[in-house]
């Protein structure tokens, strides 16, 4: 039971801060067959996109 | 089930109804709003899920139809529910409540309950429904296309000032909570380099491992607070301690560089260690509270409520407490994500509901702990904190005297032993909010968790507000430059380029500017900034939920709904009359603790006559007020105008829609939707078997049958 929670909360964390973005971008990889990025060129690619976004933070 | 919390809900609302003058226990607070939330949530938003919006699950959401990985995507409601949490919420909803305490306990806890369930919650999610409608759209484009130029250019200036003046007054509450209190500026000008290193940790060290990063980030921070306890006496504390004068230069640099900075060393972890301290406080506050069961110390209705005289801020209990609160209760601000970011990538419809009015829902509560822990200091006390050093001449003794006239009794030995036991220098008019919440939580926690640990709690609690607040006023001065570069982008291209250099610095510098010359008006305002600028604060952003308010309205309107128009109608109307109201009073009163003109008449006159009127010390301290005064007058009357303006465009659309039976908006057309996902948290059993049948299906698709 406890570890049912401990693992929902670990996956709510890492979704939260997109720590599991890089699994997804392999599973899709491997899904579609292609070749995945590394995970450097994938976090730095997606900081660049962050950049150019506004990120609004409320009162 | 629902009859149970109903009753425990009327329970904890006839006891906080019915008590006067016997020590009340601050948990009738907490339970009543709980109880009052679960009701709303489960009756109030389905009704105006279903009736007033009518989602539709069979029709595909933008992050559905136009999934690109990057703005637009399909997100997990929960995970959802957490993003568009931690964009809403800050350090608002635990001042404004901490600043209302001075009318006493009841008018800002039935406003905060009240106005979240009928407007603050019902905003945040038509907001939500109506730009998820319509791909995404900001405010700003939606009252554009579907109000008008004139409306959509009004609502755009009001945005980016009212954004400047949130900036400021965020500012202002960490410069008062870290003037001369070198244990808090140690531990906060700690986060920058913690901060730095989780960025180089997550670029260069390990790609991406944002958990492990975050918790050496929050065991660093720990560490911080406990490390700026031992500093105290040293070279480094004396180094330390500095005056707000400084600490706005320091703010504004500061603010300059972390906008110009690459966003992953610097914005991007700050950002998770907010999050995550923002998750952990609530979490630790709920507990603390139902585990210390605090007494409420104050009256339910104080005389400063109706006499309008408090020394907090000057202004009777209507309009000023729905001022005050804004944030926790109805919040414009929540206007502006609703809209933008977090309709890209809402899964299903009817999530709306969990997410928009959820989250409100959530922030509300916040706000009520906040209010609680203010409501449970001694009001002496509390007063001491909260009067203006004008008033209080900053000592012990001026305290002591002041709060003597108010009707409450605190001697300067025990005003001297409360700041010892947080171990700073002096708490008599550490105004702003932020220390007296400070104060109210390390008590509550010292209660709850004991230890001796106050003073570590009061700067745990210093600490987490001041990164709320860094957060959003690095993260506020980036749109603003946004904003900025866009608008000019429409006139001379090149500026418009987010990647050119030049144009960024420049339109950073201007916005960083703008906020530090507000910030700097507030901090050496001789009345005490905290009760000049937060009225205008509280009244600019509940002037910006006026507007989005009049959107939502407008588009019940043209979309033929007008039997469910007072869904968003009603709060419309209030939210006009108290913005209103305050506005006139603060423009028009000829009480000069009220009216901005008044007073800088009161102030002028006074120097043409050679004379020097207290608080001011000098005849360069009057012109000061004079030209404060001066300046928040104009603010304010150009943010009731340009309201006005959005709104009475407003009305001819409606007239002409109401005339119509409706009008076309700019709704895209519905497609169908292939995703399945539950509405609410919890899968229902039905939602729970079409998720099974859904898994079945994208099971087989998978193993084509020449493979079995």
């Amino acid at each position: 039971m406890i570890r049912r929670w401990a693992a929902g909360v670990r996956w709510w964390l890492r979704a939260l801060t997109g720590e599991d973005r890089y699994d997804r971008h392999l599973a899709a990889c491997a899904a579609d067959g292609r070749t995945p990025m590394t995970r450097r060129a994938f976090e730095r690619h997606r900081a660049d996109v962050a950049a150019a976004h506004a990120h609004e933070r409320c009162c | 089930m629902w009859t149970v919390v109903a009753l425990v809900g009327a329970t904890c609302w006839t006891v906080l109804a019915l008590s006067r003058g016997e020590s009340v226990s601050a948990l009738w607070i907490l339970f009543a709003a709980l109880s009052s939330y679960a009701i709303a949530y489960r009756f109030y938003s389905k009704f105006i899920a279903r009736k007033v919006l009518q989602v539709d699950d069979r029709r595909a959401t933008p992050a559905e139809r136009l999934e690109n990985g990057r703005d637009f995507e399909v997100t997990d409601r929960r995970v959802l529910f957490g993003h568009h949490f931690a964009a809403i919420a800050g350090a608002g909803p635990l001042v404004g409540p901490v600043l209302a305490a001075q009318m006493g306990y009841l008018p800002g806890t039935v406003w905060i309950i009240v106005g979240v369930i009928a407007a603050g919650a019902v905003q945040d999610m038509v907001v939500l429904f109506f730009s998820m409608r319509r791909n995404g759209q900001s405010l700003g484009q939606m009252i554009r296309a579907e109000i008008g130029v004139v409306g959509g250019t009004a609502a755009l200036i009001a945005v980016f000032a009212i954004m400047i003046i949130i900036l400021a007054v965020l500012a202002l509450i960490v410069v008062n909570a870290l003037a001369e209190s070198p244990w808090g500026v140690f531990s906060i000008a700690l986060t920058i380099p913690i901060a730095l290193f989780m960025g180089v940790y997550l670029r260069v060290l390990r790609p991406g491992r944002v958990l492990e990063a975050s918790a050496i980030g929050v065991v660093a921070l720990l560490a911080a607070i406990i490390g700026g306890g031992m500093i105290d006496g040293t070279a480094l504390g004396d180094a330390l301690t500095l005056d707000k004068t400084t600490l706005v230069i320091a703010l504004v640099v500061y603010g300059f560089v972390a906008s110009v900075l690459p966003v992953w060393l610097l914005l991007t972890p700050r950002d998770y260690l907010s999050t995550f301290m923002k998750i952990g406080v609530i979490v630790l506050l709920a507990v603390g509270l139902v585990i210390a069961m605090p007494v409420l110390q104050n009256d339910a209705v104080s005389s400063f409520a109706l006499a309008g005289n408090g020394p907090v801020f000057a202004g009777s209990l209507f309009p000023f407490v729905f001022i005050t609160i804004a944030c926790g209760a109805l919040s414009g601000f929540h206007a502006l994500i609703s809209s933008g970011t977090t309709p890209k990538m809402v899964a299903k419809e009817s999530q709306v509901r969990v997410i928009g009015y959820g989250g409100m829902l959530m922030e509300s509560f916040v706000a009520i702990s906040a209010l609680i822990a203010a409501c449970i200091l001694d009001p002496a006390l509390y007063f001491s904190m909260n009067a203006p050093a004008g008033a209080t001449g900053g000592t012990v003794e001026g305290a002591s005297a002041f709060v003597a006239n108010l009707g409450f009794s605190i001697s300067p030995a025990e005003l001297q032993a409360a700041a010892d036991t947080i171990e700073e220098a002096t708490l008599v008019s550490r105004t702003g909010g932020a220390p007296t919440l400070a104060y109210g939580i390390s008590e509550i926690f010292q209660t709850a968790f004991g230890g001796g640990l106050q003073a570590f709690w009061y700067h745990f609690a210093i600490m987490f507000e001041a990164l709320f607040i860094l957060t959003a006023v690095d993260a506020g001065t980036r749109v603003g430059r946004f904003m900025l570069q866009d608008t000019v982008g429409n006139v001379w291209k090149r500026f418009g380029d987010l990647t050119w250099r030049p144009a960024s610095w420049t339109a950073s510098a201007v916005v960083v500017g703008l906020w530090g010359y507000i910030l700097y008006v507030g901090v050496t305002d001789p009345l005490g900034g905290i009760n000049q600028l937060f009225p205008l604060f509280g009244i600019a952003n509940q002037l910006l939920a006026a507007i989005a308010l009049t959107l939502c309205t407008t588009l019940l309107v043209k979309h033929g709904k007008l039997r469910w128009v007072w869904v968003t109608g009603v709060p419309l109307a209030w939210v006009l009359v108290i913005t209103m109201t305050a506005s006139f009073q603060k423009v028009f009163s000829g009480d000069p603790k009220v009216g901005y003109f008044a007073q800088r008449s009161l102030y002028a006159d006074a120097l043409d006559r050679g004379d020097v009127l207290a608080p001011a010390a000098d005849a360069a301290a009057m012109e000061k007020v004079i030209t404060n005064s001066t300046v928040n007058g104009v603010l304010q009357s150009l943010f009731a105008v340009l309201t006005l303006v959005v709104v009475a465009n407003a009305a001819v659309v409606c007239v002409r829609a109401i005339r119509a039976g409706g009008l076309p908006t700019t709704e895209v057309p519905a497609e169908p939707s292939r995703i399945v996902e539950p509405s609410g948290f919890f899968p229902t059993a039905e939602e729970r078997a079409l998720l099974e049948a859904e898994r079945e299906r994208l099971a087989a698709e998978r193993t084509p049958s020449g493979q079995q």
